[in-house]
């Protein structure tokens, strides 16, 4: 082991919560432990290392190396350390001469049959194979070793078959770690050991490379192993690190807590935290494996501005681009008025970047124009449980779930977005805990290895409300009220009101059975598991908020969940499982234009005068535009400037087609973003953004977690974006002082009673802080929110009347598409495509199901058309049971798909939500590429074209200056 | 042959088991090479439910017993409890690290009783005669009969089954007729495969546990495998060494490996120069075989490995000094 690189403490064992302890003596030192507690890990507490191979705090003890035998007063035999629990007055030896003899005695049959090539093995500094070697004191392999020895494993071929990491079976110990971690942590179940005795060696699938196995590539296997069995590719060619910090990763919004190891400016992996709280030591293939984009050779370091998008792109000094950029602003504003401009702050930056651009917007261009990707999925969930609870955000953290007896998921697939959440649920599953699914898919979670959904509601897309509507009847008709809980804690007026609604007959299971889809049996059922809990907790994702009725589904939600008392307790609650790494906080951030930070409403004269003393300006009491809003109106006219930091419109919003002609008729659109993504190639003026691994920051995570990214490596561009946005405001007129984001956040503190406890160097103290935090909360903030109350005071219930979408089947567009995202690609794609996650998913395809296919004519891989009232595209068919009949699925991870090219303009009635996951649409079997799809090819090949024409021509210049 | 012959009899101890304990679930866990058992206790489970013996309501008691035939593929370590629990539930038979005792988390993680055949097949005698009865039969802590099964170079092989506490020379001459070739008796391997050899000078010692726990040997299930004098001992103890290697589960190191390299060192010794070293090193292992393993697969090979080298070290190329000083 590098003494330089600080290791985390392994305790061998998991740790085991009891109200009673145990106290005995090892080696002569006294020590108390909860009973149920290992002896190895109370040895830990007594600072004793118990030596082991096999055992590792993640894993529960499996008790086959044999290295950490060890001897007990009384006690025939030398039980081993690991699997045996501490009793009270227990007299524990764990060295002594017929141990170290023992120990000797296996290490010497380990080494028997392992390569000696210590010194050039990828492990080498990190093989706790070569720290027992030691320990033990082997001096001397009295067999010989490999071929010397007799039978031997030192000549197998290495897997290299994942792009991330290596197969090794030459230097397999078979101590199961990595097995175990597919199994207990990860839950894939995609590894086990094959052959038996001395033939023992794992084996992915059934003995097959890892990447035709089922293997996720989560890295846990990889993070458990001792040896260099399972190595990472990144440390085999670069060495190991010489230091590390903590940071946060930038994908999805569970917010894994990541240990960067590094040498120098360079990245050699990305660990799993285990202090993180979010995810507890694991992680999934993007945060652990698919950061390389961060240097990709794609990385646009140098501004750039043109006048007219079909100009080539010119090189310029930053301060040349940004006072291009404030003058574009400043002419616009002077011809067209101060709201003609705006601004869209980015779920993908930091707290503090996106609490400047909301700052830089309002008080520099001095409009409200400001908007945030929130708009395009989780604005329902700030509306609806705003208006139910009276807070913006989930309920719960995720560790919660461990208490849950009843999970119901609607429209989330957690499986492939919020991967490691999903681990902790099959966990909580494989317990013993029932789940309902609502999903028009059947997803993994239906039925994956050791978990099968109680009731797969598998209704119709566009009908949730329907669904809740109809459960909502059962519980109420059937007297499965939590009448106490509903008494004390809630509305009784509004309850009263939503009572006599939901148990109206047209509420009911059986009348809603024809439009959802759903047996009315099935419904009942589940309504009855649920609100039996005794605790229940529901988690939902894009598939319900993305809909015309999304906030009416989640208001649907809280009515349930109160109904039922299933919240404000450990093992229930609403638990949004949040897009984006900091889609929480952008929202939280003030990036809504009716908001300012805190969810307060910028009408609301007292927030808005205290904003206005710290600012120094005046502040518009008008709600701005939404970022549909800015479209239309730039189609009228109107609304002619764009500052967009860190959000592909382009590809990500709705229509496509109309996002494009909306940008074309723009003036002046300024992109900060780390690459030339889609919106870019309508810019004229690009500023380059910095990767989480170049900042320092907070992201806030959907439990409400605030915590540090911090920065590894410069940026690459010079600047950070926080830097960049500071720079713009100035350029406009309007100073802000920070030397560092910490200076931001005491800012953030001090203007947001829910965040006026947070600070670094709290943050730093509690590794993370949940918000609300501050002098009425625990000092990490609160992890599970309207314990005693609801935030609003009495919870409150609306009537959710079901609305039937207008996106509805016809002869023209007889099937239902919805859109979603997949394990190893990251929404737009634009960092996961720079990436070998490419390997798993290389095109978005088309799923159908089998009997719509055969109608059709089409066969897999088959090219299809798919149109709908917005437009047509092609992509290649994949024939699934997965799908219900009358249903397709896409992915909208490739941009030359245009997955948004079919999305229409339909959206949430209150908050403008596009409804992703309803298109009515036909498909037939094509031959060739769609319209818009040739006329993306051309507009991209151009694009790309006047990109590198400015940058070759740089590269002239500085030849030439050589 | 109790399955085979008297069927009911392990059916009845065994429902008196389950209602003694709460079990609902029994588990009779028979190996696929005993086709004839397998069947036989199909159709007596069936005869029994019918009869109301087993079922929902085992005879009007108000309590539910039901019993399964498991068909086992052919793994010697799915005898041990908890690589056999492993089994049942349809994974690879792999032995289970105690704690938890299956006592308290057993089968599908619930509490779990687990006996031999003759155990549970003893209760109903035991029920109906009284528990003096049963311990009238036997020596000292070992109570009750043992069918001990006689094979390998004998004149008449066969199933015996007698109290404890009668010898082995009883066995081997009063039964078993002496020698099949009619050649003197070299070595008895008492217990099954992984039992110790027994030199003549131990013949006349009582046949029960603890007796023979003291001299290094067990009595396990009772198997008796006697050889003449043209036996080789050393490939004997080879064997052992080669079944540890063949049926290990491969879970831990001493016995995933020590088997293996068991077989080669055993291999070296006759050929090596450096014979004693090689003799102390296959001493070395069967040490940490004995004390390091997880289950007895790997902690008992030594029995018939240390048997053979201390008993018979000239089949090893030994002076009797060399291996009998340790």
């Amino acid at each position: 082991m590098l003494m330089f690189l600080k290791q985390e403490r392994d305790h061998g064992t998991p740790a085991r919560t009891s109200d009673q302890t145990v106290q005995l003596e090892i080696d002569g030192y006294s020590v108390s432990v909860p009973k149920g507690t290992s002896l190895m890990r109370a040895a830990v507490e007594a600072g004793i290392q118990v030596p082991k191979l096999c055992a590792t705090d993640s894993l529960e003890p499996f008790g086959s190396c044999r290295l950490c035998l060890v001897e007990v007063e009384g006690r025939k035999g030398f039980p081993a350390s690991c699997t045996t629990p501490a009793e009270a007055g227990m007299v524990v030896h764990t060295q002594t001469p017929k141990l170290q003899d023992l120990r000797k005695g296996v290490m010497e049959l380990y080494i028997s049959d392992h390569p000696l090539d210590c010194l050039t093995c990828s492990a080498n500094g990190n093989c706790e194979l070569q720290d027992m070697a030691g320990v033990t004191g082997l001096r001397n392999v009295r067999y010989g070793v490999g071929a010397q020895a007799g039978d031997h494993h030192c000549d197998m071929k290495k897997d290299e078959s994942n792009p991330y990491f290596t197969y090794d079976p030459s230097k397999c110990i078979v101590c199961n770690r990595c097995v175990r971690a597919c199994e207990e942590t990860q839950g894939t179940f995609a590894l086990t050991i094959s052959g038996r005795g001395f033939e023992s060696r794992v084996s992915p699938g059934q003995d097959q490379p890892f990447m035709d196995s089922e293997c996720v590539s989560c890295g846990a296997c990889v993070e458990a192993c001792p040896t260099a069995t399972l190595q990472e590719k990144s440390i085999i060619e670069l060495g190991q690190p010489e230091h590390s910090l903590i940071t946060t990763c930038a994908y999805c919004g569970v917010g894994c807590g990541f240990k960067a190891e590094m040498k120098g400016n360079t990245v050699v992996r990305m660990v799993p935290w285990k202090d993180g709280k979010a995810n507890e030591g694991h992680s999934c293939v993007k945060g652990r494996f698919a950061w390389g984009y961060a240097t990709h050779q794609d990385r646009i370091t140098k501004p750039m501005i043109r006048a007219k998008i079909t100009d080539p792109w010119q090189e310029v000094s930053w301060d040349e681009a940004i006072n291009h950029a404030a003058s574009e602003f400043k002419r616009i504003q002077a011809k067209h008025g101060k709201d003609s401009v705006g601004g869209i702050t980015s779920s993908r930056c930091t707290n503090e970047e996106t609490y400047l651009v909301q700052k830089l917007v309002r008080a520099a261009f001095g409009t409200n124009n400001v908007d945030t990707c929130a708009r395009v999925c989780h604005s329902p969930t700030g509306y609806g449980l705003g208006l139910t609870f009276g807070t913006s955000a989930g309920t719960q953290t995720f560790k919660s779930v461990e208490h849950a007896d009843v999970l119901l998921v609607i429209g989330a697939n957690p499986t492939d977005a919020h991967p490691v959440f999903a681990s902790r649920m099959k966990r909580r599953l494989r317990q013993g805990a029932k789940l309902i699914v609502a999903d028009p898919r059947k997803i993994d979670l239906v039925r994956s290895p050791h978990v099968k959904a109680q009731h797969h509601l598998a209704l119709k897309p566009g009908t949730n409300v329907a669904l809740i509507n109809s459960l909502a009847h059962v519980v109420v008709t059937e007297g499965l009220v939590a009448k106490d809980y509903v008494a004390s804690r809630c509305d009784n007026k509004s309850f009263n009101e939503w009572c006599e609604f939901v148990s109206k007959p047209e509420n009911s299971p059986e009348a809603f059975e024809s439009v959802t889809g759903v047996p009315a049996s099935e419904v009942r059922a589940a309504a009855r598991m649920y609100a039996a809990g005794p605790n229940s907790a529901i988690y939902y994702g894009l598939g319900v908020t993305e809909h015309s009725q999304g906030s009416t589904m989640v208001m649907g939600i809280a009515n349930l969940s109160m109904a039922c008392g299933m919240v404000g307790r450990e093992g229930v609650g609403v638990n949004p499982l949040r897009g984006q790494n900091n889609v929480q906080g952008a929202c939280d951030m003030g990036s809504f234009p009716h908001e300012l930070p805190g969810y307060r409403h910028i009408s609301d004269t007292t927030t808005r005068s205290l904003f206005e003393g710290a600012w120094g300006v005046h502040l518009s009491p008008e709600p701005g535009l939404r970022i549909p809003n800015m479209f239309d109106a730039a189609m009228e006219g109107s609304f002619l400037g764009l500052y967009c930091q860190g959000e592909d419109i382009v590809q990500s919003d709705p229509d496509t087609q109309h996002v494009a002609a909306a940008l074309s008729a723009m003036e002046c659109i300024v992109v900060q973003d780390i690459f030339l993504n889609e919106t870019a190639k309508y810019a004229h003026v690009f500023l380059p953004g910095s990767s989480f691994l170049e900042k320092d920051g907070t992201f806030t995570n959907a439990e409400r977690r605030i915590s540090r990214v911090r920065q590894a490596m410069p940026p690459m561009a010079g600047l950070a974006d926080w830097e960049v946005t500071v720079k713009l405001a100035k350029a406009l007129g309007y100073e802000m002082h920070y030397a560092h984001p910490e200076e931001v956040m005491k800012e953030i503190a001090a203007l947001t009673p829910s965040f006026s406890g947070v600070s670094y160097a709290k943050i730093d103290e509690h590794t993370s802080l949940q918000w609300p935090c501050n002098a009425d909360t625990p000092e990490a903030g609160m992890d599970i929110m309207h314990i005693s109350g609801f935030v609003r005071g009495k919870g409150k219930f609306f009537p959710t009347q079901y609305v039937a979408s207008q996106e509805k089947v016809t002869r023209k567009f007889p099937l239902l598409l919805t859109t979603g995202r997949i394990l190893s690609q990251y929404n737009v794609g634009a960092q996961t495509r720079r990436t070998d996650n490419n390997l798993w998913h290389d095109e978005d395809r088309l799923d159908i199901h089998p009997h719509d296919a055969e109608e059709r004519g089409i066969k897999e891989n088959d090219w299809v058309g798919i149109e709908s009232r917005a437009g047509r595209t092609v992509l290649r068919a994949r024939v699934t049971e997965a799908m219900q009949a009358g249903v397709v699925y896409t992915t909208f991870h490739f941009p030359e798909s245009g997955a948004n090219v079919i999305t229409t303009d339909a959206s949430d009635w209150a908050t403008n939500c596009p409804e992703y996951k309803v298109t009515a649409v036909q498909i037939v079997a094509v031959s060739q590429p769609s319209e818009w799809q040739q006329n993306y090819q051309r507009f991209n090949k151009d694009q790309l074209g006047l990109l590198a024409k400015a940058q070759q021509k740089t590269e002239a210049f500085e030849v030439m200056g050589k | 042959m109790t399955m085979e012959g008297d069927p009911f009899m392990l059916i009845e101890g065994m429902a008196i088991a389950g209602l003694a304990a709460g079990a609902t679930q029994g588990y009779i866990y028979i190996r696929s090479e005993y086709p004839h058992a397998i069947s036989t206790m199909n159709t007596a489970i069936a005869l029994a439910e019918s009869a109301g013996y087993l079922g929902s309501n085992v005879l009007g008691s108000g309590q539910a017993f039901y019993l399964h035939v498991r068909k086992a593929a052919g793994s010697y370590v799915c005898g041990e409890e908890t690589a056999m629990l492993e089994s049942i539930e349809g994974k690879r038979g792999v032995v289970r690290a105690k704690p938890p005792l299956p006592a308290l988390e057993g089968l599908f993680g619930q509490p779990t009783v687990i006996n031999n055949v003759i155990t549970l097949a003893s209760v109903p005698i035991i029920m109906a005669k009284g528990a003096a009865f049963y311990k009238d039969f036997g020596v000292g802590r070992s109570t009750g009969t043992l069918p001990f099964q006689i094979s390998g170079n004998v004149l008449q092989g066969g199933l015996v089954e007698r109290a404890f506490g009668l010898t082995l020379r009883e066995l081997l001459f009063d039964f078993g007729g002496g020698s099949r070739s009619g050649r003197p008796i070299k070595a008895v391997q008492v217990g099954g495969p992984l039992g110790a050899y027994v030199p003549e000078s131990q013949w006349d010692v009582p046949l029960d546990y603890e007796a023979y726990a003291a001299m290094g040997a067990v009595v396990g299930h009772g198997g008796i495998v006697v050889h003449d004098e043209r036996a080789n001992m050393a490939k004997l103890a080879r064997y052992a060494m080669e079944f540890c290697a063949i049926e290990s589960c491969g879970k831990c190191t001493p016995c995933r490996i020590g088997s293996t390299r068991g077989v080669e060192t055993i291999d070296r010794i006759g050929t090596a120069s450096n014979k004693e070293q090689q003799v102390h090193l296959l001493r070395d292992l069967c040490d940490t075989m004995l004390h390091g393993s997880l289950c007895a697969m790997g902690g008992m090979t030594p029995y018939p490995v240390l048997s053979a080298l201390n008993h018979y070290p000239e089949d090893f190329g030994l002076a009797p000094a060399v291996a009998t000083a340790h």
